[in-house]
């Protein structure tokens, strides 16, 4: 990631002094100046975060960034609102991540804090598995992602959906593992575990500690579908 | 010791045989009709939950269709229950249902259901065909009239309505009668009622109070009600002993008859007794 001038940076998002406030309005001509300058900046910042961005990936095909907006934060990092990233990955699927908020508390390292990140990736055929939690780091050098806060991990095929207090994301390698207890439901099964690791995109699962699954026949299924587990589905 | 020699055809009706044929047929007809219907092998009409439990880990694997449950692993449906080491049930991948179409339990197995109950080695059973494969040492089924053991394994088959123990076979009725087998095949009909029974390699009946017949082979058939002993033929009672190549017994009218080896030839059979 390459990293920005600082006088490029203090030029735009250095907040004003209270002696800037009770100064004379600029000259139109210089208020002018300074708002393409303000626009340029937030242009450059947003290609910079961009570049942050793709490293959810390693390889993308068709990236698609948007934002509400961009700001500087009061060290020396960047917070973006209402951030929207969609891309391809190595092996050709399609994701698509969001966050309410994404800011780097240090602009450069790497470490993205997510607010409310909501991550889909579309898998074989209509398959979708997507993430979702409160709060979630991206640590884009090694492509991972720590979530915390109603963690909830839902494939589209199964229609399962698996919730935790924490969890954290092996982007690279497809791996989604859970160190604390987890909760996994779907119409045909409802399963408590103390631990979880996925892999494979969310075909292997293997759970640790004292687990407990409870599985509904075909029967069952095809009976209760238009009663309670229909309306106990639940999706992130 | 008195001895006597069995001529072709010649009907006995001693208190050894009446004895030996009330033995058998109470075997054949009193125990096995319940005591060894396969426990997991009933169609389960029931649509209740599985429930899978482990102490180490679950693993799932939804490209394989394969769960594996390892410590203290159990699973249980209605009335039916499995327990072992580390079960692994495995469905198709492919279907939509995605029910559990085989159980595999291994080590320490232990199965009940409802009355019958079972314990091994190692459990394979097969819900899409309704059969299971128990393996031993000690391979053991239980119902409340009896026990059925073997080394080396236990097999019934749905589709042939059949039972299979291997080596060192033995049925134990709760009222103390035995037989014993290298290999016995029950026949079941389609209500899982004994239909025959067949016991190769040292044979042996025994009741409580000490009777004994031998044999190489023994075949029962329910609906004669009849059963064939053939091969090194031995019933002792106390001091008496009988011995032949070829035994039939009736249970139902409680008479025995020694037969030839084969076509044509002469029967012939020893009666000892030590009793002048």
């Amino acid at each position: 990631m390459t990293d920005k001038p600082d006088a490029q940076k203090s030029v735009v998002f250095t907040p004003r002094s209270a002696q800037d406030l009770t100064a004379p309005a600029a000259p139109r001509a210089v208020r002018s100046k300074r708002k393409i300058l303000i626009f340029s900046a937030i242009l450059v910042l947003t290609g910079i975060l961009s570049l942050g961005w793709t490293q959810f990936s390693g390889e993308n095909n068709a990236i698609e960034i948007s934002v509400q907006s961009v700001a500087s934060t009061k060290t020396t990092g960047i917070e973006m609102t209402g951030a929207r990233y969609a891309g391809t990955t190595a092996s050709g699927k399609r994701y698509l991540i969001t966050a309410d908020k994404a800011s780097e508390e240090q602009f450069g390292s790497g470490e993205i804090t997510l607010i409310a990140p909501d991550g889909t990736l579309d898998g074989e055929g209509s398959n979708q598995v997507r993430v979702r939690a409160n709060e979630a780091i991206y640590y884009a050098n090694d492509e991972q992602m720590h979530m915390r806060g109603d963690v909830v991990l839902y494939q589209s095929e199964r229609e399962l959906t698996l919730r935790t207090a924490y969890a954290e994301a092996d982007i690279g390698e497809g791996r989604f593992e859970a160190p604390q207890p987890v909760v996994m439901q779907s119409p045909s099964l409802y399963l408590t575990s103390q631990a979880m690791l996925a892999r494979d995109g969310g075909s292997y699962f293997l759970f640790t500690g004292k687990t407990r699954l409870v599985m509904q026949p075909a029967t069952q299924k095809k009976d209760q579908n238009s009663g309670s587990i229909q309306t106990q589905k639940q999706q992130p | 010791m008195r001895k006597c020699k069995m001529t072709a055809h010649h009907y006995f009706s001693s208190r050894c045989c009446k004895t030996l044929c009330v033995a058998a047929a109470a075997l054949i007809t009193a125990g096995l009709s319940t005591a060894f219907h396969p426990a997991l092998a009933q169609t389960s009409t029931n649509s209740s939950e599985l429930v899978v439990e482990a102490s180490t880990s679950l693993e799932w694997d939804q490209n394989k269709g394969e769960y594996k449950a390892i410590g203290d692993a159990s699973a249980e449906q209605g009335s039916q229950r499995i327990d072992a080491d580390t079960l692994i049930a495995r469905y198709n991948p492919d279907s939509a249902s995605q029910d559990i179409t085989r159980i595999i339990g291994q080590g320490n197995v232990r199965f009940i259901d409802a009355a019958q109950r079972g314990q091994g080695q190692m459990l394979d059973y097969d819900q899409t065909n309704q059969s299971y494969l128990l393996n031993g040492p000690d391979a053991e089924i239980s119902g409340p009239d009896g026990v059925a053991s073997a080394q080396k394994t236990i097999f019934y088959e749905k589709s042939k309505n059949m039972i299979t123990l291997n080596d060192e076979a033995m049925i134990i009725l709760s009222d103390g009668r035995e037989l014993f087998g290298n290999r016995v095949i029950v026949s079941l009909d389609d209500a899982q009622n004994v239909v025959s029974i067949n016991a190769v390699g040292e044979v042996t009946v025994k009741q409580p109070n000490g009777q004994i017949a031998t044999s190489d082979k023994a075949d029962y058939d329910k609906r004669a009600n009849k059963a064939e002993f053939s091969g090194n033929v031995v019933i002792t009672e106390k001091d008496s002993v009988l011995t032949g190549e070829r035994a039939e017994i009736d249970f139902e009218s409680g008479i025995s008859k020694m037969l030839s080896p084969s076509e044509g030839k002469r029967i012939s059979g020893r009666f000892t007794s030590s009793t002048k």
